[in-house]
């Protein structure tokens, strides 16, 4: 069978994460790599044994007529890439967010479709085995419908690139600023919830001096029937994230990164004891996973990453929609976008 | 003589302006904005990050006789560990290639950019030691040195008007830096977790390198010649340990045989192989990224003695002395007996 050709674009931090994994693909070759740095094409071609390399992206999409294009450089600069990548007939895999407004989402959105190729932004989390099982789980009906759900994401940015008081982070000029960089992650767990919603309150405060903008940011999205909080703070340590989903008939409490789930169901005495020897068998089972990780460079965050990755390249060897539907990005970027208007402040 | 020092606040740095204005040299600091804008007078300051230089750099590099690059990062992400080795370097090189600049480039490498994978226990590791073949293995740290060697190579050597030295230090010690990757792994502020204990370390007391740094800046005899810098007589690591415990009775040993070490590692490199790569094991469990710290090699010392008739000013004994002065009596005595029954 013929590998499916991947090409990368944009070289920053993420791009190992993305060449490492696509080295581990079965059926798929990485076609060439590109970034404005000579130097940097050179060494990275070098150190992941990919190539050829480009500083012209016209040129690499000629040249090697990629079937997939992974656009990694900053949000800003998504709506030529990704553009330019659908043009050439290629599909794309797109990092957070994919663009730094809903409009121009939206372009790509409708040029993906009108081509009939695949658009997806990188909601890797969506992935992670708790929240996939948690999600499957509610899906399901087993804990009757919805009632409300709060997600909650913590990242310490102090000491990283984002603090950097030299070099300016690109994430400072989008609007919403650092905030903005991880809302889709938080965001896609409350649409795999709620599609629509008909309110939303924001509050956004910058607690600490020291980052360019806000840091804390606190949604509150719902209908008639259910309501969802949404939570960023991006000067906590360690990082976590989490989600609660009250049911009607149960609740789901997922740590994202540590991959833990807890369901918590039912009234009797014999399924409460069950349920928790439940838990302790699945939180040793989770302190041995994370031994395992600090033994291999498994992070824990990108574990979500690897499977979606998987999905995405099998959908296309079958010819089948994205893993992660078009409704649901579309649903993600509409409440990221509103979370960010200035009218939805409080 | 006007020096410039990149990276001059940082540890090395520090002592490097030190010997140099010892030395009668007119000194300037590069540092970055935000370092230089806590600094209380901006004299002999050069407020620069190479990572984004001002256009204006080229024209303010050209009234230098020397530059000193000390430049670097260390335990970061690549991305973080390309921008400030070799990203940094590159914007370096290019405006002194703008400046047409001339004069005498002192670069600090590094011991991480020698094959030390290829080298059979015993051997003596000196400059005409190979450099690493498979760079691409190794850690942020050794591949971006490696990158950033090479590069100051190619772009200085087709500088007519520049004498480049290279330096290649060992592990550079002192007080305000005790721990060194070649003991083990810190498991904690006072927590070292000791891989072996026997291997002989290959240290350099900060101001003997900072020493050797001004020598190469200064001696017409060091002009496109390269150095390593190691101290001699290097400790085993007990030894370093030893005196480390002595000064500080709160730090806890936790000796782990080597071969023990070995053996998880080759087992974690064989199951990534069975998987696929899915289970690659963390840097520290990869034999080729901690072999070369913890290869038992014998040091040749000679060249830079040899070459340029210098000596380390500060010797073993002493700079080990320095590094871990005694605490207090009583604190001496507790910490020699924890010392025997944990080392």
């Amino acid at each position: 069978m013929t590998p499916i050709r991947a090409a990368v674009v944009g070289l920053g931090g993420i791009a190992e994460e993305h060449l490492v994994k696509l080295h581990r693909l079965q059926g798929v070759e990485v076609a060439g790599v590109c970034d404005l740095s000579q130097t940097l094409v050179d060494a990275v071609c070098e150190r992941y044994s990919v190539g050829p390399g480009f500083t012209d992206y016209d040129r690499m999409l000629a040249e090697t007529q990629p079937d997939v294009v992974h656009v990694l450089a900053p949000p800003a600069t998504h709506a030529a890439l990704v553009g330019a990548a659908l043009r050439a007939g290629a599909h794309v895999f797109a990092e957070k967010p994919i663009a730094p407004s809903l409009a121009e989402y939206e372009r790509m959105r409708e040029e993906a479709v009108a081509r009939g190729l695949l658009l997806t932004e990188n909601y890797n989390y969506l992935f992670m085995d708790s929240t996939r099982r948690g999600l499957d789980l509610f899906r399901s009906g087993q804990l009757g419908e919805a009632v409300n759900l709060d997600v909650s994401m913590g990242v310490g940015l102090g000491r990283a690139a984002y603090g950097d008081p030299d070099i300016r982070h690109f994430a400072h000029d989008m609007p919403g600023g650092a905030l903005r960089n991880f809302a889709s992650h938080p965001a896609s767990i409350v649409t795999a919830v709620l599609e629509e919603w008909s309110s939303l309150a924001v509050s956004q405060r910058q607690l600490q001096a020291g980052m360019p903008g806000n840091d804390e940011l606190r949604a509150l999205v719902g209908d008639d029937r259910v309501s969802a909080t949404l939570s960023i703070t991006t000067r906590s340590q360690p990082s976590q994230f989490t989600w609660l989903l009250r049911c009607s008939e149960g609740t789901l409490e997922c740590d994202v990164f540590g991959q833990r789930l807890q369901v918590i169901a039912g009234g009797s005495p014999l399924s409460k004891l069950s349920g928790e020897v439940r838990q302790g068998i699945g939180r040793l089972g989770a302190a041995a996973a994370q031994v395992g990780r600090a033994a291999t460079d498994r992070h824990s965050y990108f574990e979500g990453f690897e499977r979606l990755l998987d999905d995405f390249y099998a959908a296309i060897a079958d010819g089948r929609p994205s893993p992660i539907p078009l409704a649901q990005m579309d649903a993600t970027n509409r409440l990221v976008e509103e979370i960010f208007e200035e009218e939805r402040q409080v | 003589m006007k020096a410039l020092v990149t990276g001059g606040s940082g540890f090395l740095g520090r002592h490097l302006v030190a010997e140099l204005e010892a030395r009668g040299d007119s000194v300037t600091v590069m540092m970055r904005p935000s370092s230089a804008a806590r600094r209380e007078s901006g004299e002999g300051v050069l407020a620069c990050d190479l990572r984004r230089p001002p256009e204006e750099l080229a024209a303010s590099l050209a009234e230098f006789d020397a530059i000193y690059h000390l430049v670097a990062a260390a335990g970061s992400g690549w991305r973080e560990a390309f921008e400030s080795n070799v990203a940094a370097t590159e914007n370096l090189l290019d405006a002194l290639t703008v400046a047409g600049w001339r004069g005498r480039f002192v670069h600090v490498s590094s011991f991480a950019v020698y094959g030390t994978n290829q080298l059979a226990r015993g051997t003596t590791l000196d400059e005409s030691t190979p450099l690493e073949p498979e760079p691409g293995r190794r850690d942020n740290y050794a591949w971006t040195k490696l990158l950033q060697e090479r590069l100051v190579r190619e772009r200085l050597g087709a500088m007519d008007e520049v004498e480049l030295v290279v330096v290649r230090p060992g592990a550079i010690y002192a007080k305000e830096r005790r721990f060194q990757y070649r003991l083990g792994r810190p498991l904690g502020e006072h927590v070292v977790l000791m891989l072996g204990g026997s291997i002989p370390m290959p240290l350099n007391y900060v101001e003997n390198t900072a020493s050797l740094l001004a020598e190469c800046g200064h001696n017409p005899a060091a002009a496109g010649e390269t150095f390593n810098a190691v101290d001699p007589s290097p400790p085993t690591q007990r030894a370093y340990l030893k005196a480390w415990r002595e000064a500080d009775p709160q730090l806890k040993v936790i000796p782990f045989p080597l071969w023990v070490y070995r053996l998880l590692a080759r087992a974690l490199e064989r199951a990534e192989e069975r998987s696929g790569g899915r289970t690659a094991p963390a840097a520290f469990l990869q034999p080729y990224v901690m072999e070369p710290s913890l290869k038992r090699l014998r040091y040749d010392v000679s060249r830079a003695t040899a070459l340029l008739g210098w000596e380390p000013p500060v010797s073993a004994g002493e700079a080990l002395r320095r590094t871990f002065p005694s605490s207090s009596e009583s604190n001496t005595s507790v910490s020699r007996r924890d010392s025997s029954s944990q080392l």
